[in-house]
């Protein structure tokens, strides 16, 4: 058992870099979230993300 | 950032002034700041940089205007500050610097550390104040220190700038400042977030998430894990040192040697000096002995040579009487002297005194022996010939000894004085001992670098070994993770999670490269119009510019005009491209749109000609969201000429005397 049982889908790892650097970018402006939020708010997406697209 | 306004209250002249900026929202953008020489140009401009940084560029520290410290009362108190309004993203931030200063018994007055304040409101109107030791951080992410001096330009220590700008060995915090304006920022953040070396990024705390109840040799990998994370974390770190460690040996290496070189011709000299002064040494001692001989033959010869007018005198007399035939073979002055104690001559003849016999045998007593006086007169001549030799020798051989002496005079003098033009040349201090001294440097160096890269690659062995380690661990623990339901989750949002965090990377180092050229062809097109010769600029990796003249390979030293041209243009390529993402329609360069940045410049055209203060005139405005350009009476009317349409508001420095300035 290894890594290839891990299916990754490239569509979902686009969609995240997407939002992950609008949500920086908008967060540079902003200042609303400290790093540890940030860093939530990251998991929180990638979690949402792939549950999503696991549950097709 | 964009400034709004600046406050100033008793920072040097400026007893209570305000300054309200063109922000660019009627489509001008210029504000121009006029003042003749010593109105407080400088010292305004100044009072933004003492805001943000605590920090100017005055000889003397106390920003407290000087009236008021005179008025001030023994244990009096008084405060300066400066406020500064500024946006910067969609923040609204009032930043607020104060110091407090007092009056001693004595006279003197002492200062307090200053209180920086930041209050920030959002775009709810909500105000927030930063905790105090986040403040400096907080004026880091609006605008890094490093890169300041060029936001807040200085005309007049241009030098400097063109300096840092072009130096070989820039900080990581310069390169990092330039691809945050540039866009990069969003990326380097998700990055950094990612981070699968920090415990609490999105990797590390996904990977301290495993739920352990199951199965627990999965807490065990997850440690192991850790652990390796650490060993590399700290490998890293090493290498990172030994690598600075031995950039800068090698650097002080390739110095040295060049000082050696330059120290080669000297240490010819310093040999030359020594061989000159060791032959001194022998010349001294030969005029030594030279004037030792020439004592002692005269020691020994004076006799003679002073006798010698005695001796011709002497031989004269001896030439002009004859004493040939006077003397009577052996006889003897006792003999007449008994004859004439007997008065009686041996032939019978009496000898009484006062008689012409008596007389005559007496007169015999002075031509008889000891010798007789022939030989007498011979054998003084004989002597007074040898001793006339004697003396003429003396005189010959101390005219050769003296000319020998000369000979040896002159030579120390010549030697001497070709001995003070090696010590000029050699700038005092000994030759040999500095090279020995770099020598050994030199050696040091070498040590360092050689022992660095050894451990450097023990380091390199260690980390590979770690994360071999790890990757084995993280294969163990992912076979274990996938049999159970909520440890497989965290398995495949860590292989998610590193997937985006390996794209990042790759699309970051796509992105940086291509942000760099762009901004070496903006630079170049800018420095073209601005200064337009036949020099080219180039960026390397980290941000360094290079001038180089077309057609020529080599190192090329600037003039001031170019360098200052070479700022312009790094800096306004820099707000152009900014600006430029900000107004694309392409998704990527949206991305990328950082924040606008404002140019505050201090006699920014005091080393340009008329051409190209127009260049200048006619860029910036175009470029730069914002310009605050402070300025002299008579650049100010070129500034008016060439740019006049985007000037919104305009200052004035009226001098009230030497400690007051106002503005109108």
């Amino acid at each position: 058992m290894g890594e290839q049982n891990i299916e990754i889908n490239e569509k979902v790892i686009k969609r995240l870099e997407n939002k992950i650097i609008i949500q920086e970018s908008y967060n540079l402006r902003t200042k609303e979230l400290s790093d540890s939020q940030m860093i939530a708010k990251i998991k929180k997406m990638i979690e949402e993300e792939v549950q999503c697209y696991l549950n097709q | 950032m964009l400034l709004e306004s600046i406050k100033l209250h008793n920072f040097r002249q400026f007893r209570d002034e305000s300054v309200s900026f063109a922000t660019g929202k009627d489509g001008k953008n210029v504000t121009i700041i006029l003042g003749e020489n010593g109105t407080g140009k400088t010292t305004f401009a100044q009072a933004f940089f003492w805001c943000m940084y605590g920090k100017t560029e005055f000889t003397d520290k106390v920003v407290l205007n000087k009236l008021v410290a005179t008025n001030m009362r023994p244990s009096q108190e008084e405060s300066v500050s400066v406020e500064l309004e500024l946006k910067h993203g969609e923040v609204h931030y009032t930043l607020t610097r104060e110091q407090k200063f007092k009056k001693e018994y004595s006279g003197k007055i002492s200062s307090q550390n200053t209180i920086f304040d930041i209050a920030k409101k959002n775009t709810s109107g909500v105000t927030k104040y930063v905790e105090k030791t986040m403040c400096e951080s907080e004026v880091k992410k609006i605008l890094p220190e490093e890169l300041s001096h060029y936001f807040f330009f200085d005309g007049e220590r241009i030098d400097r700038m063109s300096k840092n700008i072009t130096a070989e060995k820039k900080s990581t915090d310069f390169a990092e400042a330039v691809k945050g304006l540039l866009g990069l920022d969003p990326m380097i953040s998700a990055i950094n977030h990612f981070n699968p070396r920090s415990k609490y990024g999105v990797i590390g705390s996904y990977e301290s998430s495993y739920d352990s109840k199951s199965n627990s040799k999965v807490q065990e990998y997850v440690q192991k894990i850790e652990q390796c994370n650490d060993d590399i974390n700290k490998a890293d770190q090493r290498i990172s040192e030994l690598e600075d460690n031995i950039e800068a040996a090698k650097t002080r290496k390739e110095e040295q040697e060049k000082n050696l070189k330059q120290y080669e011709e000297g240490r010819k000299l310093q040999d030359r000096k020594e061989k000159l002064t060791n032959e001194i040494s022998a010349a001294e001692k030969t005029k030594s002995q030279l004037i030792k001989d020439v004592c002692d033959n005269f020691n020994y010869q004076f006799k003679s040579f002073f006798s010698i007018s005695l001796i011709k005198r002497a031989m004269n007399f001896l030439d002009e009487n004859d004493f040939s035939g006077k003397d009577i073979p052996y006889m003897h002055t006792k003999t007449i002297e008994y004859l004439l104690d007997q008065g009686e001559c041996i032939c019978g003849t009496c000898l009484q005194k006062g008689t012409t016999a008596y007389k005559k045998v007496h007169d015999l007593i002075d031509f008889l022996p000891p010798q007789s006086i022939s030989t007498s007169v011979s054998d003084f001549k004989k002597q007074a010939l040898l001793l006339a030799k004697n003396g003429n020798n003396l005189k010959a051989s101390t005219e050769k000894s003296i000319e020998s002496i000369s000979i040896e005079n002159d030579d120390i003098i010549d030697k001497q004085d070709e001995i003070r033009d090696i010590e000029s040349r050699l700038s005092g201090g000994n030759v040999r001992e500095k090279v020995r001294g770099i020598n050994s440097e030199i050696q040091c160096c070498s040590k360092t670098i050689s022992t660095c890269e050894k451990e450097l690659e023990k380091n390199r062995i260690n980390k590979g070994v770690a994360i071999r380690e790890k990757e084995r661990a993280e294969t163990q623990r992912r076979e274990l993770a996938l049999l159970d339901e909520s440890n497989r989750k965290i398995e495949i949002y860590i292989a998610y999670a590193k997937k985006i965090f390996n794209e990042l990377n790759n699309e970051y180092e796509t992105s940086e490269e291509k942000v760099r050229k762009a901004l070496e062809e903006n630079i170049n097109k800018i420095f073209k119009e601005i200064y337009d010769g036949g020099l080219s600029l180039s960026i390397d990796s980290n941000y360094r510019i290079s001038v180089s003249v077309n057609d020529y390979d080599g190192y090329v030293e600037t003039s001031t005009a170019q360098s200052i041209s070479v700022i312009f243009a790094f800096i306004t390529a820099i707000i152009k491209m900014a600006k430029e993402n900000k107004a694309s329609e392409d998704e990527d360069s949206q991305l990328r749109a950082s924040e606008p940045y404002p140019l505050v410049m201090d006699a920014p055209l005091s080393t340009f000609d008329k051409r190209r203060i127009q260049s200048v005139c006619e860029i910036l405005p175009k470029v730069a969201e914002q310009v605050i350009i402070f300025i002299k009476d008579t650049d100010g009317e070129l500034a008016e000429n060439f740019m006049g349409d985007k000037i919104s508001s305009r200052h004035y420095f009226e001098k009230k005397n030497e400690f007051e300035t106002t503005i109108i």
